[in-house]
């Protein structure tokens, strides 16, 4: 079980940041963009996937993680936790873990036949998920690892990812929509202050990053990438 | 014939889920149009084959312009061939596809 203790939100989100930019794992890089699974160019990555190799640092978010979800949703609120195939299904372990809770994951696409051919696990009808997943871009694959949890019988009202972009206005109405509300610990914005108040990066660097967040799609344009972004993300994919 | 599965992964900038739509449209295609089945299938296995590396993992701009590259070869060699005639054309550019896709 996680530590029962509350942090501040605004200190989750610090913390997270600096864990983040301690291993490595945010990467920026604006001569030669990142395209990411949409098209958009950007000057910054995430890698998320890097944190499982640090125990002391998953460990506390994983307690961060619990803290938030209990906070915001409650204790008693969820009957499973599902990690989306691959990098959520660490995580959705360990949370698992942290809540008392039996874990299951999504694959990304069916195996097998039925109504959960993408569901590995077991998972009783009417059960009430928390979808975990790494990071959160525009959402579009927690529609999807959404979509087939709920062709099971079962439902989807939380999803939780240790890093939300936070750079596309509708992607909170998006998740609303597909009736999903979205929990994480930490954005783009939380690493940009952090880089800020410490100095981590030269002042053009920091500048592209910010140029990128305001308005990616501007940014991604002029980089070589797409100039619009298209949500075709097929329900039933 | 097939060029136009690859403009929408062009105009998508050569994104993963351009190359996703155009595995499934082309897979799709081969009820429709048998007498292209092995080239639609050819087509659908390397667009598919980009998304199972790419999906989730970063590429840059250059490297996605590369790869963007690649596949329009391989349609286009197909295309050409499968807008002929000849059958021995057809069947080289299968050969030649495959060969190029087994290689890398």
């Amino acid at each position: 079980m996680f530590s029962n203790t509350f942090p501040d939100r605004e200190l989750i989100s610090e913390t997270v940041a600096k864990m983040l930019l301690e291993i490595d794992a945010v990467h920026f890089r604006s001569d030669q963009p990142f395209t990411f699974t949409s098209g958009l160019a950007s000057p910054v990555y995430i890698d998320c996937r890097k944190l499982i190799s640090y125990p002391r640092i998953r460990s506390a978010l994983m307690d961060f993680a619990a803290s938030v979800i209990v906070r915001r949703v409650g204790f008693e609120q969820f009957d499973a936790v599902a990690g989306g195939e691959t990098a959520g299904i660490p995580f959705a372990a360990w949370l698992s873990d942290r809540l008392g809770l039996p874990m299951l994951y999504v694959r990304k696409k069916p195996k097998g036949f039925g109504r959960d051919a993408q569901i590995e696990g077991f998972l009783k009808d009417g059960a009430r998920v928390l979808l975990v997943e790494d990071l959160t871009t525009d959402g579009g694959s927690k529609i999807k690892f959404g979509d087939a949890i709920n062709r099971t019988g079962a439902s989807v009202a939380d999803t939780f990812a240790v890093f939300y972009y936070d750079i596309f206005p509708d992607t909170p109405q998006r998740l609303a929509e597909a009736g999903m509300r979205l929990h994480y610990l930490a954005t783009w914005w939380d690493i940009l202050k952090v880089c800020k108040n410490e100095n981590r990066l030269p002042s053009k660097t920091i500048a592209e990053v910010e140029s990128f967040l305001n308005d990616p799609v501007s940014w991604s344009a002029s980089h070589g990438g797409i100039s619009e972004l298209l949500h075709k993300i097929p329900r039933s994919a | 014939m097939f060029e136009s599965l690859v403009k929408n992964i062009n105009e998508a900038g050569g994104s993963v889920r351009a190359y996703d739509a155009c595995s499934r449209e082309a897979r799709a295609r081969i009820a429709d149009e048998p007498q292209n089945a092995a080239a639609l299938l050819l087509i659908s296995y390397a667009t598919q084959r980009f998304v199972d590396s790419y999906d989730d993992q970063p590429l840059t701009v250059k490297e996605a312009a590369e790869e963007l590259d690649e596949i329009t070869q391989i349609v286009s060699v197909l295309d050409a061939a499968f807008s002929g005639e000849s059958e021995k054309a057809k069947l080289d550019a299968l050969n030649q596809v495959a060969t190029r896709l087994g290689a890398s």
